[in-house]
């Protein structure tokens, strides 16, 4: 026994639950293909119910504004609150916050106030912000953008003049080949309906004008995170001494500094300063800047500022003297440079003689058990403990010499030295950064702005043109700017014959008219 | 025929969203794994320390990698630092009895002359190595605020503790026994 469909009367098994032929329920009305299906479909799982709800909280644009506003905030407090690595202050941060902000100082860095660009918080707003801006575009872009590429080339006459802008002028005399030859010289791109309508479109991109702006924003967001990869965005100080070549850290090659210079005005202002630096890249100098203030030296992707410099005393010029024993200082045989800040283990003196460094304290002093020892690094207070040997390592003197200006000599032996000069020796202070994620910035930022351009001033525009007798139908439609596209119709329709019974050149375009 | 339409949001929609929620537990997890800083600043305790090659006296390189798979004691240090001279005595002693066991001691000196550390070195019968960071670099990158300041490393490369003070002969062979039992 076979059943039928009460809807088509098509055969219908017993176990059917609708019919195959016009999806009828048994007993039912016929239904379209969209809504059997959507009845028939396997139910949502919970996943893809909880992916579907989750497409559609990022897909809202209200979502999309509150975020923005959550990473202005994060933005704003990372300024506000004084960050980790811009404080000047020699203590760490967990002494430094409780006395710079009191009550809060600890709370700050608990929530990483204190870290900002680098806090889990900001990274995830980031995060969200990023997911945001592509699920919006891409609900909006994918419909778009299959609109676009499917057009409707036929409409009919009706339609044409329902159109937001359309004029009605006289049928051209080339006929339907004038029409697209009028369009062509307008730069439309045309494509013939089926049933004689023309379709001319212009500016498509334009549409496509902000996702081009999301694009670049999005770069624009991963240059930002490149600064968590090690040596992307390095940023450190150096000193460089005068005539010093100093390697330059996580870089092949040194800077050599052949001498800073700073300029006052009589009034001490200070006036300039200047480094004339020099790039030394596997031994050889190949580059020469000369630093100042806003004047960076750059060389393979670092940059070096001038930020600051220091003197200190850099060498004692010493004079040799031979004494006989028990009496004065004698004559001088010679002269000698010790370093002050990295003395040589030993010097040469004369022939056959030569004095050892056994000790040297920047910053002498003696400690409470009544040891020698350096109070602290700097090169305040120096004094050398000295040998005199000779080439045999026969012990031929000692001397302790310190490197001050009328200071007693303690010595004993043949030979000692005698301070004549201390000269200062001069730092520049240079501050290195190196961004690797610049490029990529500058193409995010290069991108939205290319995007900005394609989005005011490409517009899309789209005409239909129908010849219906003796007359012909012009229409179009724009997402920018009527005004223009309803002047270009106009001059079309001018260069067009008059509609039939209207004098040639009084008031020709009859029906123009906007929306 | 058509494909069949299913229910909710079409397979592109669930496929793109199905990526951001994974990528978004992805970065939550590594953000929940990575070692939690015991203070603001500094090298994190749990977490492997950086990599540095120093001179040693001798002008040899010696870099912490070197020593990888033991025990190692890396201490900051300089010739000026009162407590610094009080601590020296201690880590000759314990490095005398443990390095036998396989511990190493790297003594990293801040910025001071070649010849001020030899002479430092002499006076107390140094014996373990002592590396020049002549440009402070390496103890920028440790976050090196007080002198001394020790680190320990375990033999799984990682750091164990960041001791911000002079440390007694007692302290110090408390971390390291139990640093060589693990």
């Amino acid at each position: 026994m076979s059943n039928k469909c009460t809807a088509c009367q098509g055969p219908l098994s017993e176990v059917a639950k609708f019919c195959p032929r016009c999806g009828a329920p048994p007993g039912g009305k016929a239904r379209s293909k969209a809504a059997l299906a959507q009845a028939t479909a396997p139910p949502v799982t919970a996943w893809g119910q909880f992916l579907d709800d989750t497409w559609d909280f990022f897909a809202s644009v209200k979502v999309a504004v509150v975020l923005i506003a959550l990473l202005v905030v994060g933005a704003a407090v990372g300024s506000l609150v004084e960050q980790e690595n811009l404080y000047q202050d020699w203590r760490p941060p967990e002494l430094y916050y409780p006395m710079r902000y009191p009550t809060w100082g600890l709370t700050f860095m608990k929530l990483g106030l204190t870290h900002a660009y680098k806090s889990a918080w900001f990274f995830a707003i980031i995060f969200l912000c990023c997911t945001s801006l592509i699920i919006c575009s891409l609900q909006r872009l994918i419909p778009l953008h299959r609109a676009l590429n499917h057009p409707r080339p036929d409409l009919p006459a009706g339609a044409i003049r329902s159109l937001p802008e359309h004029v009605t002028a006289g049928a051209p005399a080339g006929g339907g080949a004038a029409v697209e030859a009028l369009l062509k010289k307008k730069g439309y791109r045309l494509t013939r309906g089926k049933t004689g309508s023309l379709y001319g479109e212009r500016g498509r991109l334009g549409r496509y004008g902000p996702y081009i702006i999301h694009i670049g924003l999005l770069l624009c967001a991963a240059a930002a995170f490149t600064k968590f990869i090690p040596g992307w965005d390095v940023e450190q100080g150096m000193w460089v001494a005068d005539g010093e070549t100093v390697k330059v850290p996580s870089a092949s090659f040194a800077i050599r500094s052949d001498g800073f210079t700073a300029g006052y005005y009589p009034d001490g202002r200070p006036k300039m300063f200047q480094t004339e630096a020099r790039v030394v890249d596997n031994g050889q100098e190949v580059l020469k800047h000369t630093i100042k203030v806003n004047d960076p030296l750059s060389y393979q992707g670092y940059e070096f500022y001038q930020t600051t410099f220091k003197s200190e005393p850099g060498v004692a010029k010493v004079n040799i003297l031979k004494t006989a024993p028990g009496g004065p200082a004698g004559d001088q045989v010679g002269s000698l440079e010790l370093d002050l800040k990295s003395p040589a283990p030993q010097y040469q003196v004369l022939p056959g003689v030569h004095v050892v460094v056994n000790d040297y304290f920047p910053d002498f002093g003696v400690d409470p058990s009544g040891k020698p020892v350096s109070k602290s690094r700097d090169i305040k207070n120096p004094v050398f403990l000295l040998t005199w040997q000779d080439d045999a390592g026969k012990i031929l003197g000692r001397q302790a010499l310190f490197v001050a200006k009328g200071a007693e000599v303690v010595a004993d032996g043949p030979y000692r030295l005698q301070l004549t000069d201390i000269v200062d020796r001069h730092y520049t202070g240079l501050k290195l950064h190196k961004d690797r994620s610049f490029p990529f910035m500058i193409a995010g930022i290069s991108i939205v702005f290319g995007g900005m351009l394609i989005t005011f001033f490409l517009y899309h525009r789209q005409v239909w043109a129908r010849l219906e007798g003796d007359r012909l139908i012009l229409g179009g439609r724009t997402n920018k700017f009527p005004l223009g596209l309803r002047s270009e119709l106009k001059q079309m329709a001018a260069k067009l014959p008059p509609l039939p019974g209207e004098a040639p050149g009084a008031g020709s375009v009859a029906e123009a008219t906007g929306g | 025929m058509g494909p069949v339409l299913a229910k909710g949001h079409p397979a592109w929609k669930r496929r793109t969203t199905a990526f951001f929620v994974i990528v978004g537990l992805a970065l939550i997890l590594v953000f929940a794994l990575k070692p939690q800083q015991t203070t603001g600043s500094g090298v994190a305790v749990g977490a492997p320390p950086p990599d540095f090659a120093l001179k040693t006296m001798d002008g040899k390189s010696l870099s912490l990698s070197q020593l990888k798979g033991k025990v190692v004691l890396v201490n900051f240090w300089a010739s000026w630092c009162p407590p610094c001279r009080d601590e020296t005595p201690n880590l000759v002693q314990v490095y005398d009895r443990f390095h036998q066991q396989g511990v190493e001691f790297v003594a990293v000196n801040l910025q001071e002359n070649t010849v001020t550390v030899r002479a430092f070195a002499d006076r107390y019968h140094i014996t373990y190595p002592i590396v020049l960071d002549t440009y402070g670099r390496v103890t920028d990158q440790f976050h090196v605020t007080p002198l001394p300041t020790t680190y320990l490393i375990g033999k799984d490369g990682k750091v164990a503790a960041k001791l911000e003070q002079p440390l007694s002969q007692g302290v110090m062979e408390g971390y390291l026994t139990s640093l060589l039992a693990k």
